[in-house]
């Protein structure tokens, strides 16, 4: 019965040893040492709809989930892209370099960036892209041409 | 007293400034949120405010295109909000602005000022482009309304219609 018990109790320590080294090795972060050419970050929905993509002509890992890219662009849709409706973008905002942090859905520059909507035109010197919520933040000198025909409230 | 309402308020071009701006899209309308220091400017109209709030309506259904289907819905202008046109100016502490409706509305120590007839002063007051009148809203006691016909008010016959006791008051 002791003997029993010993082995028991052996056994568990070493199932917990065998946990811990298969965690450590999943919990190891691997960076790469040399940019990513051509990158793209696609963002779904849970129905599959494309919400957001960031591109950029290179990309360099500088940390767990986060990129450093260059020639940034970012596309966010508005309603439904899943047909491949590509009308359905909100804007496109380009920059010449750009940081993702992928796992918080976020983006951000300091290189000034452009914003192009449906019906406006944007730039300013600094940015801030929070893509759960799809709202873009643009910071210091900010001027936004909006082509709307409103009309008139009195002639 | 001859008010006209602020003529080309909006236009089919406008240019807004500011320190920050927050363009976030919603299911059925895209908001842009200018703050610090924002101003809108198009043909003869400056509108400012320490924050200002642009709703485009974007009229989208599921599956439908959603491309040239926005509007201006509403534009709110908050803390220290003014506009200027060629002849007339007002402040408040919001001024609102309803396209659609032809409404213009300054809530909150408003006033508006035209270069040739005077100031009219009230809490509230409601520019209703549609039917030609300005409503100055005192108070849910005091309120009063006044026909800004241009023919009449060029005849020096302003006409108040309601109580006398109209808590926003007129000077030359």
């Amino acid at each position: 019965m002791v003997g029993r018990l010993k082995l028991a109790c052996v056994l568990f320590f070493f199932s917990l040893y065998l946990a811990n080294s298969a965690l450590g090795k999943v919990d190891r972060l691997i960076l790469l040492n040399t940019p990513i050419s051509e990158f793209t970050l696609p963002v779904f929905e849970g129905n599959g709809n494309k919400v957001w993509e960031i591109c950029g002509t290179s990309a360099t890992m500088v940390g767990r989930d986060l990129f450093s890219l260059l020639d940034a662009k970012l596309h966010c849709f508005a309603g439904d892209f899943a047909g491949g409706n590509a009308s359905s973008e909100f804007f496109c905002a380009t920059s010449e370099a750009a940081t993702v942090d992928s796992s918080t859905h976020r983006a951000s520059g300091e290189c000034g960036i452009r914003i192009v909507g449906r019906n406006f035109d944007a730039t300013a010197d600094s940015w801030e892209f929070l893509g759960d919520s799809k709202k873009i933040i643009a910071k210091n000198n900010v001027v936004v041409f909006l082509y709307e025909n409103v009309g008139e409230l009195a002639r | 007293m001859l008010f006209l309402l602020p003529a080309a308020v909006l236009h089919s071009h406008m240019q807004i400034t500011g320190d920050v701006a927050e363009i976030q899209d919603f299911d059925s309308f895209i908001s842009m949120r200018f703050l610090q220091n924002a101003s809108v400017d198009g043909e003869d109209f400056h509108l400012c405010g320490d924050c200002i709030e642009i709703i485009l309506d974007s009229n989208r259904r599921p599956g439908e295109d959603a491309a040239n289907l926005s509007a201006v819905r509403e534009i709110h202008a908050t803390i220290n909000a003014s506009f200027e046109q060629k002849s007339h100016s007002g402040k408040a502490d919001r001024i609102s602005i309803y396209p659609a409706k032809k409404i213009l509305i300054l809530d909150g120590n408003g006033e508006i000022t035209d270069s040739e007839e005077g100031t009219v002063r009230g809490e509230k007051l409601i520019f209703d482009s549609a039917n030609r009148q300005i409503i100055a809203d005192g108070s849910a006691k005091k309120r009063s309304v006044i026909s800004i016909d241009g023919d009449a008010a060029k005849k020096s016959s302003n006409r108040f219609h309601g109580p006398e006791k109209l808590n926003g008051h007129r000077e030359k």
